[in-house]
């Protein structure tokens, strides 16, 4: 952003040809063509240079500029899940192989992403194998997960045809919002367990570590 | 074929309305062959869609016109249904339909019929070159074009407009979708290579009561009707032909074209060459033709995108660069 060696245009529209590739590199928002090794806007934005020599193209908000107002906040219609993007996800079914979960909201794994709310829920799952580091074989998902729970996960496959493969495997990684069978709050007391503040009663889970 | 599950009109029995200025009865607006009609682009007009875009040809100058309108609506990338295979490109499905009322003289059915098939395969063709689906893995995009008015007929049979020639209505209606839906993917968001515009061009032979097929003439940048030989009287090259122009195409080419990396991505080419030669020649003069056509468009959708980014920047505050939209202003000839 210091520097602003290719006259950029102020506006880039998709296909307009930005920079040459050998002393930069094509970042979001562009692509790289391959008759020319071109860097080309693929999308409607203002383009910048950054330090690192890098291009790249983005639209001044998140959220489409629509002038009506939105129910949700910004869901942004263009957030996929890929692999090692970090997920917030609601279960909502158990077998003892595995959780299904429903991801609502996404951070993308380009650098200085935020987590934003997506507009269509995808479905995934945390099979029993990938949601602790240690002891993977003995995990029993009823002792880890409950419907309803809201999990952050890292996403570690695209998966099948209609999941995406998730993994809690990581401290900071696990239950963050809990109730308990009564429907109070859960807090966290440990990594296995959560307590609820009213009845003093302990359920177990995979919990997240507190930031 | 009926359709049994909506309330459809009399089949027959009602007799139609009759206004004074009926589309027939209209003046069309004498212009010189290579000019293109003035366009009417603007995007993000339908709210739930993620893009969308509303096109209409020409502007019109008066509310009784005759004119193409449509709206192009883009939606996702969205998961995919749960049934359909895992694909590691995005899924690019385009839809064109025309409303019942778009034909002026004649209802159309509700049911998809051949022809929206067959454009809306065209239009999926067309589009699908242009965008990245590399970037978004197990989803689906869906484009949907509406017709709500088609300018003149559609080379339906019973519409006819006699004198021979070729129809040039369906492939203004596919070159004005397809240049309709790219603005909207922009619009959306979602990463292309580059914007698809389509162009049509005709060879027209002026209607003087003597029609015969003639050779494909000179595309004049001088404008005129060029003579080239004793059969090839006033065959010239027209570019964005309306079908509701008091002339004969005898041959036309639609094609999608991508202008800044400088590919088609669709050739469509009907009516008749001239016998003596196998018309290659004929063919890519019209194809440049068509091309020259797309490049006008492609102007306007920069433009169209150009100016819904400065509302939008105006919109949320942003707006800081002076002069974003004073260096793009094109003109169109």
């Amino acid at each position: 952003m210091s520097q602003d060696p290719p006259l950029l245009p102020p506006l880039a529209l998709p296909g307009q040809p930005l920079a040459q590739s050998p002393p930069y590199t094509a970042g979001t928002g562009t692509h790289t063509q391959n008759s020319t090794s071109t860097i080309t806007a693929s999308i409607a934005g203002i383009p910048r240079a950054h330090t690192d020599m890098s291009i790249s193209v983005t639209r001044p908000t998140a959220s489409h500029p629509h002038s009506h107002p939105n129910p949700n906040p910004n869901p942004n219609p263009l957030l996929l899940p890929e692999v090692a993007s970090a997920v917030l996800a609601r279960v909502t079914r158990l077998n003892p192989r595995q959780a299904t979960v429903e991801i609502f909201a996404l951070q993308a794994n380009h650098a200085g992403a935020e987590m934003g709310v997506c507009e269509h829920t995808f479905q995934g799952l945390i099979r029993a194998q990938d949601v602790r580091a240690t002891e993977r074989d003995r995990v029993k998902i009823l002792d880890c997960f409950r419907v309803g729970d809201v999990v952050r996960a890292v996403v570690i496959s695209l998966g099948d045809q209609s999941n995406y493969y998730l993994s809690t495997a990581s401290n900071s990684l696990g239950v963050i919002v809990a109730h308990s069978d009564a429907g109070d709050p859960l807090h966290p007391i440990n990594w296995r367990q959560m307590a609820c503040a009213r009845t003093g009663i302990v359920e177990e889970r995979k919990v997240a570590k507190p930031i | 074929m009926t359709d049994r599950r909506r309330i459809n009109g009399p089949p027959e029995g009602t007799t139609p309305l009759e206004f004074l200025t009926g589309f027939t009865h209209q003046s069309v607006i004498k212009r010189s062959p290579t000019t293109l009609r003035k366009i009417f682009l603007k995007t993000s007009l339908t709210p739930p869609a993620t893009g969308s875009a509303f096109l209409e040809l020409p502007t019109p100058s008066s509310p009784s016109t005759p004119t193409l309108k449509l709206t192009a609506s883009v939606y996702g990338p969205r998961p995919l249904p749960s049934a359909t295979a895992f694909s590691p490109n995005a899924r690019l499905t385009a839809e064109l339909k025309f409303s019942p009322f778009s034909t002026p003289g004649r209802r159309r059915g509700y049911i998809r019929d051949g022809v929206e098939r067959d454009l809306s395969a065209q239009l999926s063709l067309a589009l699908v070159k242009s965008v990245d689906v590399g970037k978004y893995p197990k989803s689906a995009i869906d484009v949907f074009v509406s017709v709500l008015d088609c300018e003149g007929g559609l080379g339906d049979p019973g519409d006819g407009k006699g004198g021979g020639g070729v129809e040039v209505g369906l492939m203004g209606v596919l070159a004005a979708a397809i240049s309709c839906a790219s603005a909207a993917i922009a619009d959306a968001g979602i990463e292309c290579f580059d914007l698809v515009a389509g162009g049509v061009a005709g060879a027209m032979l002026e209607r003087d009561g003597d029609v015969e097929v003639g050779r494909v003439g000179e595309g004049g940048d001088s404008g005129g009707a060029r003579p080239r030989g004793e059969h090839a009287r006033k065959v010239t090259l027209v570019l964005d032909p309306s079908p509701a122009g008091d002339y004969v195409i005898l041959a036309a080419a639609a094609v999608g074209y991508m202008a800044a990396k400088d590919e088609l991505t669709l050739v469509w080419t009907k009516g008749s060459m001239s016998p003596s030669s196998d018309g290659t020649e004929e063919t890519e003069r019209l194809i440049d033709g068509a091309i020259r056509a797309a490049i006008g468009v492609r102007l306007v959708i920069n433009e169209a995108i150009k100016e819904r980014w400065l509302l939008g920047l105006n919109e949320i505050g942003l707006i800081k660069e002076k002069g974003v939209g004073g260096d793009g202003d094109t003109a169109m000839d």
